[in-house]
């Protein structure tokens, strides 16, 4: 008897356990899911799953692909140089400006959240306007022309510091640096807005209790209380940081040129629309591609460990 | 003082003249008996005109005025155009072709080509001014208006006689029938979409009797010439298209009366006020116009507009911004079926000009009614509106009319503000000139902390600005009293004199703000540009009686707001991609796609011209998209492509682009099989005479042709007469020429204005008798000898002479800070167009070449373009084909440019490469001369597989040694940079299936 029902409940365990019924009972849910499932998947995961899938192939966009196998990533690791610079460059993008941004996020969105009201508001939109006005950054054509009518220029003529015009974006040494300076300045984005909402949603109860606990300094307070409670935030403002700095290119693109000169301002990104648009190698941009996908996905699992350390 | 001075010089200059030239000596009077030809050349009088702005002797026309008595006697002289006692082409005597009784004109008239010079004697038995009046005929030419000199005895007498312009007379090319109240009315074709095609325009050319006028406005009345007793020899230079001439006519225009002195007579002749008469005109029923861009306007902006649709485009008006230049009017007819008195008014809009009006001349039957109506003037307002003509305090004026039939024309004229905006343009060049004179002193960038000691160097300075500031300040103040109050329009102006002010306080403070001084020079400049376009829209024009209350429909709020809502909603539901007729599915005629990569107003051109000529006679439909050809390579990897797509820039579809690189669409997508090799039609060679060798060069390789040129251009010298004039520097033949000019500018703080770039590589390049790649495309030949010579000498420009690598050279020349530049040929146009402050102040000629070892001098330049390409899918290929050979035809291309430039004016002038197209286009004489020449010597830059590399790495290398002068030798880096150019040649060949070079 016992057998037997525990038999049944076994087979309706496992009925439960199908991803059909499951589906059926709550359909209210999978319903509610799929808009943005569908459209995750068509313009997300399957272009993901392509991207992979060409970077096998000679694809010239004209013509159909051919496969070719590991021959791609034969040559991007082997033969291509300005791959490594991109590369290089990439990173020193992402090792600079991902932390010290997301670091300047918080610590604006931490001060900006000790404001009331409109004052709060206002400031929020000052530090967020430069990310939402799209092509902002275009100012900087303006302030780093390369002759004498270019502001950085007159200014630094007219005090004595040079006495020639420097054509910045044409002279490799200044490009990165000064890519990356205008990424700084642009990085109070996403993350910024979401750390200004996490910061609002910390429980203010665990502020007198933790004060009840002995917490000695607003520092302290912040480790132990505020930074562990929004801790999604964190993980979001991360992610967004990270995927930005490795796909800069639009910067680059737009101030230093593509190709910029001697590749001193090319990313992993701008080099595979070099190869994409310029080279019809679709292939090969395919294999850049998925290099950078799992560039990406590697930095992101590392940094969520770290995350996980807050508050500890 | 200044008069007497050139009234000094202006007679030293013709006793000159008269000494040197006639070889008669003594007084103009002892000139009575002689034979009244003289003995300059063509080639002489070309000269005068091409330096009389640099040549202070040549007075203009308000001082020549002051110089004499003013005595305008009543006599008329006409002199018979059969008379003439000179007449050359092309610098040597040549009969002209007279014709008899022509077009209804009895007489004898004689044809001027546009190449010709022609003189004729005329006595004068009565000393004093005289209006100098032609009968013309505008025969067939190039469609734009005829240019001409006038010399009196060899001589320029002033300024604004080197550049006469007599206007031709065009109409809709549609017929014409007549409408009610005696206008004319037109059956506008239509689109199948529902829209109103824009009619073309043709000559309707007819004799016109013409004063001579100030081309450029300023001088509003008719010029006269001051005759003294005797014979003068007239000569008529031609500058610009072929005329007929009749006769020229010597003799004082009546002055026309006042309103109220026209009306008391009219009154005491009886005339009455009529009663109940209305006759409405539509703007857009005009007779004929003096221009081509005067056809019909599409308005949108208000229903009140008849007609108006929300959602198809009508014809319903005329004018606008195409009805904005000195001199162009429109004529519309009408019937009177009442002799007596009425009201005239418009329905009109000016939203164009804030601050200033614009004026018309309106003329009924050919002849000002009153004085009042010489430039009347119509204020700024927002929308649509009824403008009566009146004396502005709500008095309409009554014109009389007769029963019958009348004209009514409008045209533009600088009114009111003609003396102020010849005086700012006066005091534009004076401030130009003290830029200059102290930039030799500073600097363009001066050192703010050094003593230049600007008034011990300049003492005439002091002055000079205290004269322009006094010009400048009067000129506003005549402006105010114009305006009445004061106007947005007024503030750069004032800005410009506040900085003169403070500059006359103390000069040394240009030092610091030199840079701002250039800007507000620039903007008084820029504001000669837009007070001098005078755009009027006409809807309709009511002739009315007094007691007649004219109504309009649909000007309320709620009207506006329905029509508003309802072309909202219709914008949802219109393709504005699709331009024009779209050929229904199913028909038996092929038809293809064509994709236009440039503007709207081009697509609408090509799409009226591929429906009147093109479907019409090869049975074909087209569907016109303008599409953003930076598509093309994702449409074709999803199918959606075109079957033809024309106007294609380079891959990354940026058409500015391809002034700094090569195209390389064409061989990129066919050696791909994405575009079909032309080579596979037979009459190719046919079609390839056409165009200069060198622009199909870039779209050549490995025996295929993959598209045709479309547009060629290429780099020429341009340089500015006064400036060089004023250094004394001749005009460079050669780099070595250039490179001693380089020094005389840097001694005067001046710069040779030349940016790096693969156009200024290139030319270098081939001079010397370089390549780019080997015969056969595939192994760079930038490693060769030549090359790097080139490669240095095109480095050294930019570290030893230290040129501008940044700034747009069309800015610097307009300050003057680089007279002499190297740029594209169509600068030439927005120059023209948008440089009035310089005009006539440049020229521009071949670049310089390089001497061979010869001693023959090489001129040669790259050229790029955009090209007519066929997609390989096409399922017509034979269909495209015959569409290409069409659309890159001389008769094609000579329309499509002229209509372009119909529409946009002359900055659109279309830089076809068709080599019988281009001499079409409506460039002055000696300007196609020198581009001409220049053309013989251009070079085709060919595109190979990886091809792009090329020039990417020369670029790479260039930077490297510009920026790290210290350490990297052009030679090397070079050098360096071919291996990676070999490698990705090889690699793409590789790709390609193609054989790789063996080193």
């Amino acid at each position: 008897m016992d057998a037997q029902i525990s038999k049944e409940a076994y087979e309706i365990a496992a009925k439960q356990k199908k991803l059909g019924y499951q589906i059926k009972r709550n359909k209210a849910s999978y319903l509610m899911l799929a808009p943005y499932f569908i459209l995750f998947f068509l313009f997300t995961v399957l272009p993901v799953v392509i991207s992979i899938g060409l970077s096998f192939t000679y694809f010239n966009m004209l013509e159909a692909p051919t496969f070719v196998g590991w021959k791609n990533y034969i040559k991007l690791f082997l033969e291509d140089d300005i791959f490594l610079i991109s590369l290089k460059n990439t990173l020193i993008f992402a090792v600079i400006t991902g932390p010290v941004s997301y670091i300047l996020c918080l610590l604006f969105a931490w001060i900006i959240n000790e404001f009331k009201g409109k004052v709060r508001a206002l400031l929020t939109l000052i530090f967020y306007a430069p990310s939402i006005c799209g092509n902002a950054y275009m100012v900087w054509n303006l302030i780093l022309t390369g002759d004498r009518y270019g502001y950085l220029n007159g200014i630094l003529l007219k005090f004595g510091f040079i006495d020639e015009a420097i054509l910045w974006m044409k002279t490799e040494k200044y490009v990165l640096p000064v890519l990356i300076v205008v990424q700084l300045w642009l990085s109070l984005g996403t993350g910024f807005l979401s750390f200004i909402a996490g910061l609002q949603t910390v429980d203010k109860s665990l502020y007198e209790a933790a004060a009840l606990d002995g917490i000695k300094n607003r520092w302290q307070e912040l480790w132990y209380v505020t930074l562990p409670s929004m801790k999604p935030q964190l993980m979001f403002g991360a992610v967004m940081q990270i995927t930005q700095s490795f796909a800069v290119a639009d910067i680059s693109i737009q101030l230093a040129g593509n190709p910029s000169v001697n590749y001193a301002g090319a990313t992993v990104v701008t080099h595979l629309l070099d190869y994409g648009s310029t080279r019809f190698e679709m292939g090969y941009a395919s294999a850049i591609a998925t290099v950078l996908f799992l560039l990406m996905i590697g930095t992101n699992k590392l940094v969520q460990r770290i995350l996980r350390r807050v508050g500890e | 003082m200044r008069g007497s001075r050139q009234l000094k010089k202006c007679m030293a200059v013709l006793l000159a003249v008269a000494v040197g030239v006639t070889g008669i000596t003594a007084l103009p009077q002892a000139r009575m008996e002689a034979d009244a030809m003289t003995d300059k050349t063509m080639d002489e009088y070309d000269e005068i005109v091409s330096t009389y702005s640099v040549d202070s002797s040549v007075p203009d026309y308000k001082s020549y005025v002051k110089n004499y008595n003013a005595v305008y006697p009543d006599a008329r002289i006409e002199v018979e155009a059969g008379a003439y006692v000179r007449y050359e082409e092309e610098n040597a005597a040549a009969e002209p072709q007279v014709f008899s009784d022509y077009q209804g004109m009895s007489g004898d008239s004689v044809l001027t080509s546009e190449k010709a010079m022609i003189e004729y004697e005329v006595n004068v038995a009565q000393e004093g001014f005289y209006n100098l009046a032609v009968d013309y005929f505008p025969v067939a030419g190039k469609s734009s208006d005829i240019e001409r000199s006038i010399f009196v005895d060899g001589a320029l007498p002033y300024g604004e006689m080197a550049l006469l312009t007599f206007h031709r007379v065009w109409k809709y090319d549609i017929v014409q029938s007549a409408g009610e109240n005696g206008s004319v009315t037109y059956a506008w074709e239509k689109d199948n979409q529902g829209n109103d095609c824009k009619p073309g325009m043709v000559e309707a050319p007819e004799w016109m009797t013409s004063y001579c006028y100030d081309s450029d406005g300023y001088v509003t009345s008719p010029l006269s010439l001051y005759l003294t007793k005797g014979t003068h020899t007239i000569s008529i230079l031609s500058l610009k298209e072929p005329m007929l001439i009749r006769k020229l006519t010597f003799e004082n225009a009546a002055s026309t009366k006042s309103y109220a002195e026209v009306k008391a007579e009219q009154d005491k002749n009886g005339a009455k006020d009529t009663t109940g008469q209305l006759i409405t005109i539509q703007g857009e029923d005009a007779t004929k116009s003096s221009s081509q861009m005067l056809y019909p306007q599409q308005d949108q902006s208000s229903p009140a507009v008849y007609p108006s649709s929300h959602k198809e485009l009508l014809n319903n008006t005329v004018g606008g911004n195409s009805w904005r230049l000195v001199g162009q009017w429109i004529e519309w007819d009408f019937d009177v079926a009442e002799t007596g008195y009425y009201n005239i008014s418009l329905y009109d809009c000016q939203n164009f000009v804030r601050g200033v009006y614009v004026s018309r001349r309106i003329m009924i039957d050919g002849i000002v009614p009153f004085s009042e109506l010489e430039d009347y003037g119509f204020t700024y307002g927002q929308s649509w509106r009824e403008d009566v003509i009146g004396d502005g305090q709500g008095n309409p004026y009554s014109f009389y009319l007769e029963q019958g039939h009348h004209t009514i024309r409008m045209e533009v004229v600088l009114g009111d503000f003609s003396s102020i905006i010849s005086e700012v343009e006066d005091c534009v060049k004076q401030l130009n000139n003290i830029y200059r004179k102290v930039i030799k002193v500073t600097g363009v960038s001066p050192d703010t902390y050094r003593d230049y000691q600007i008034e011990a160097t300049l003492p005439e300075l002091h002055n000079e600005l205290v004269a322009v500031r006094d010009q400048l300040d009067a000129s506003i103040t005549s402006l105010r009293a114009l305006t009445g109050k004061k106007s947005d329009k007024e503030t750069v102006l004032l800005t410009m004199r506040d900085q003169l002010d403070d500059l006359i306080a103390d000069a040394e403070y240009f030092v610091r703000v030199i840079g701002a001084y250039k800007i507000n020079v620039r903007a008084c400049g820029n504001w000669i540009t837009s007070v001098i376009a005078q755009p009027l829209a006409v809807d309709r024009i009511n002739i009315y009686s007094a007691d007649v209350n004219v109504k309009y429909e649909n000007t309320s709020f709620w009207s506006k707001l329905i029509y508003e809502v309802k072309r909202l909603v219709f914008s949802f539901i219109i393709d504005y991609n699709q331009i024009g007729n779209v050929a229904e599915e199913g028909t038996d005629a092929p038809t293809i796609t064509l994709w236009i990569g440039s503007g709207r107003d081009q697509a609408n051109v090509i799409k009226a011209m591929i429906d009147e000529t093109f479907t019409s006679n090869y049975g074909v439909n087209v569907n016109v998209q303008l599409v953003d050809m930076s598509t093309l390579l994702r449409a074709e990897l999803a199918g959606e492509g075109p079957d033809v797509a024309i106007q294609v820039a380079n891959t990354t579809g940026i058409a500015g682009q391809v002034l700094n690189t090569g195209n390389d669409t064409p061989v990129n997508y066919g050696i791909r099989n994405a575009v079909l090799d032309l080579t596979q039609f037979d009459d190719l060679d046919a079609v390839s005479k056409r165009f200069s060798e060198a622009s199909l060069i870039p779209f050549q390789f490995d025996g295929a042709t993959y598209a045709l040129p479309e547009t060629t251009t290429f780099p020429v010298m341009f340089y500015r007469r006064d400036i060089l004039a004023e250094l004394g520097l001749e005009v460079p033949e050669t780099w070595d020429d250039v490179k001693v000019a380089m020094t005389v500018l840097a001694k005067n703080q001046m710069e040779f204005g030349m940016l790096p770039g693969e156009q200024t590589f290139a030319m270098l390049l081939y001079q010397n008798g370089g390549e780019y790649y080997t015969e056969n495309g595939d192994r760079s030949a930038l490693d060769s000898d030549v090359a790097v010579n080139v490669f240095k000498d095109y480095c050294e420009f930019y570290t030893d002479y230290k040129l501008d690598k940044e700034t747009s050279v069309e800015e610097r020349f307009r300050t003057g800070e680089c007279p002499i530049i190297i740029a594209d040929y169509t600068i030439y146009n927005n120059l023209v167009v948008s440089a009035p402050d310089i005009a006539g102040l440049w020229d521009f000629v071949p670049v310089p070449g390089t001497v061979k070892e010869d001693g023959t001098v090489d001129r040669s330049t790259g050229c790029t373009g955009l090209a007519s390409i066929i997609m390989a899918n096409t399922a017509y290929p034979q269909e495209c084909w015959e569409f290409l050979k069409w659309w890159t035809s001389a008769d094609v291309q000579t329309q499509y440019g002229r209509e372009m430039e119909s529409l946009m004016g002359s900055a659109a002038r279309v830089p076809t490469a068709n080599l019988e197209a281009f001499e079409n286009m409506p460039w002055p004489v000696d300007d196609f001369r020198a581009l001409e020449e220049a053309f013989v010597w251009v070079k085709g830059i060919p595109q190979v597989p990886g091809g792009y590399y090329s020039w990417r790495n020369v670029n790479n290398a260039f930077y490297t040694v510009t920026t790290e002068t210290n350490t990297a030798s052009p030679r090397e880096e070079l050098m360096d940079k071919v291996i990676y150019i070999n490698a990705e040649i090889d690699y793409k060949r590789q790709e390609l299936h193609l054989p790789i070079a063996v080193n």
